[in-house]
């Protein structure tokens, strides 16, 4: 016969009722994220910046870094209960960063050489990136005031 | 108390306007000069400071099809005045078409100037023969003409 899971096994591994408010950040800014990665691979993979010494490979890496984070805030991790949580809150962040230093990126190349790189112009691929930076950090940032502290908690 | 921080925000918008109308007349760059450099792929034209300049071919009439991400890829030679001939170039050859934005870019032979983004010093040809947006960008020879080596 198996043994009853401890006090503990139970707290970690239940799933966490959540509000759908904190679902649709999740989501919209997973989504959001997603969209950033995909206009950097876009831009990587058919505009040729593959071709850009550093600019290129920082597009490749923001790519991979977006779709990892965005793979985390979407996968079923709540499963996991509050180690879940941490996972999330994690991925939250590391969107923001990705989101965060592609905005300042881009605006500093918009007015002076970045790595040897400048913008030209405010093109649909720069309007669209910066668009996502902002939607993916105020949804990402509410949704890490829901699930911050359930993390933090969990590490006492 | 709402005077000051009225005033600094004006202070601060200034000084970014400012900053913003300086780095624009600092990229057009003044009146370009181009030059004569040798190379591998033989007499080519360069700026001022050496650096090689290519031609798109689908550039049709003098006028540049390059903007967006091309653009940002292939920087347009840009002038702020009459362009400049150096020694070995044709000033006859020198001219100039204005782009969608209103910079001034500096043609020769009918064909729009441009930069490659990957090169960094003098000497470099890394854009030569590169198939980008279209169709393969070539360096320029004295006579205003392309260039299909390397």
């Amino acid at each position: 016969m198996a043994s009853a899971p401890t006090h503990a096994t139970r707290i970690a591994l239940r799933p966490l009722s959540v509000s759908p408010l904190e679902t649709a950040t999740r989501y919209l800014g997973a989504a959001s994220i997603l969209m950033v990665g995909g206009i950097h691979a876009q831009q990587y993979y058919d505009a040729y910046f593959n071709s850009v010494p550093t600019i290129g490979t920082l597009f490749l890496l923001s790519f991979v870094g977006a779709a990892i984070v965005g793979g985390v805030l979407i996968a079923p991790v709540r499963q996991l209960g509050t180690i879940g949580d941490l996972a999330l809150a994690a991925a939250a962040l590391g969107a923001i960063g990705i989101a965060v230093g592609t905005f300042v990126s881009l605006l500093i190349s918009e007015y002076t050489p970045l790595f040897g790189f400048m913008e030209s112009g405010y093109r649909l691929a720069v309007v669209l990136t910066l668009v996502f930076d902002v939607v993916t950090t105020v949804l990402l940032g509410a949704f890490l005031l829901f699930v911050g502290p359930r993390a933090i908690r969990s590490l006492r | 108390m709402a005077s000051n921080r009225t005033t600094s925000w004006i202070a601060l918008t200034s000084a970014l306007a400012l900053a913003a109308i300086l780095t624009a007349s600092a990229s057009a760059g003044g009146n370009a000069t181009l030059r004569v450099a040798k190379s591998p792929l033989g007499r080519i034209l360069v700026d001022s400071k050496g650096i090689t300049l290519y031609d798109f071919p689908p550039d049709k009439h003098g006028m540049s099809v390059c903007y967006g991400a091309c653009a940002a890829l292939w920087p347009p030679l840009l002038t702020s005045g009459k362009p400049v001939a150096g020694p070995g170039v044709h000033a006859s050859l020198l001219g100039t078409a204005k782009r969608k934005d209103g910079k001034v870019q500096v043609t020769y032979g009918g064909h729009p100037l441009y930069y490659f983004v990957s090169d960094r010093k003098p000497g470099q040809t890394t854009g030569q023969g590169l198939n980008q947006f279209g169709a393969p960008w070539w360096v320029i020879s004295t006579a205003g003409k392309e260039i299909h080596r390397g």
